[in-house]
């Protein structure tokens, strides 16, 4: 990669950032290139990693600085305010506790609709394969040859589409799964790295 | 390397290079990278920090018909390379204490 394709390419990776610090990302990297000296046409990647890494890089230190604030901003919560959320808690309770149950309630019939979803579409298909095979063997006895064919067609239809459906099941559950997954781990990184700021 | 380069420590090596002399990115990454082992893009995050939180200013000067960024340490960024060298002294001595001194081990090679 040359140093125009790699200095637009940072830039279109930097573009959600403030224009002042895109442009000093910019302008910093065309000059390191500079003085890296590199014969043309030598591929400045291998000194400074993809564009994609290097935007990574400067965008991932920027969030961090800017979650710090949020929570030093968070942390500071004077006493009073502590009183009033303790008092909201109190007051709130009756209104509070019943809601959470509703809240966990409705968590588990979806995991539980989901799952029966699921479950038919697993059952759908199974049904299929097997009245396919059933169809294909019962095409032998078929009237003549054509019928026979038909019969037989349509049987193995049956069953690949039975197949396809067993399959497509397959995939939704995994995909459903690793989405639930990353929620849940997504959640508790959250919760470790506010644990670990505030040691 | 065995032992890791943490951001505090990074940003300390920096303002101790930069103590010494003012400089521009390339030489900065090029003299850290002799000791430590980072990659060339490590440092740019760094120097943009160090720079927003007012540690390091910049200047800049022509070259070869284009411009070099040099950095240099700020008051308060020589403060702060105090702290950190106090820091520094104080967390190897509680590290040396628990591993041992360099005189009571015999090295291996």
């Amino acid at each position: 990669m040359d140093k125009q394709t790699f200095l637009q390419e940072l830039d279109y990776r930097l573009r959600h950032m403030p224009e002042e610090d895109k442009l000093d990302a910019i302008e910093y990297y065309s000059e390191y290139i500079d003085d890296l000296n590199l014969p043309p046409d030598s591929d400045i990647c291998i000194h400074l990693g993809s564009p994609k890494e290097v935007a990574r890089q400067i965008i991932a230190d920027t969030t961090e600085k800017k979650i710090d604030e949020q929570q030093e901003k968070n942390t500071t919560k004077g006493f009073g305010s502590i009183l009033w959320l303790v008092i909201l808690g109190i007051f709130a309770s009756p209104i509070a506790l019943p809601l959470a149950i509703a809240a966990i309630v409705l968590i588990f019939a979806g995991v539980v609709t989901i799952g029966s979803i699921i479950f038919a579409f697993g059952v759908s298909g199974f049904a299929c394969v097997i009245s396919g095979i059933l169809i294909t063997i019962v095409s032998l006895t078929a009237a003549g040859l054509a019928q026979k064919f038909i019969v037989l067609g349509c049987g193995l239809f049956v069953i690949g589409l039975g197949i396809m459906f067993l399959l497509g099941t397959a995939a939704l559950a995994r995909a459903l799964v690793s989405l639930i997954s990353s929620i849940i781990k997504k959640r508790l990184l959250k919760k470790k790295a506010g644990k670990a700021q505030v040691a | 390397m065995t032992y890791q380069l943490t951001a505090p420590l990074l940003d300390a090596c920096v303002l101790g290079v930069v103590e010494k002399e003012d400089v521009y990115g390339y030489t900065l990454t090029q003299r850290v990278m002799d000791v430590v082992d980072i990659s060339e893009s490590t440092l740019y995050p760094v120097l943009r920090r160090l720079q927003k939180s007012g540690l390091l200013e910049t200047y800049d000067v022509p070259y070869q018909g284009r411009n070099r960024r040099y950095y240099r340490i700020t008051p308060p960024g020589r403060d702060q390379l105090h702290f950190f060298r106090s820091e520094w002294i104080t967390y190897k001595d509680k590290i040396d204490s628990l591993l041992g001194s360099p005189k009571l081990i015999t090295t291996a090679d």
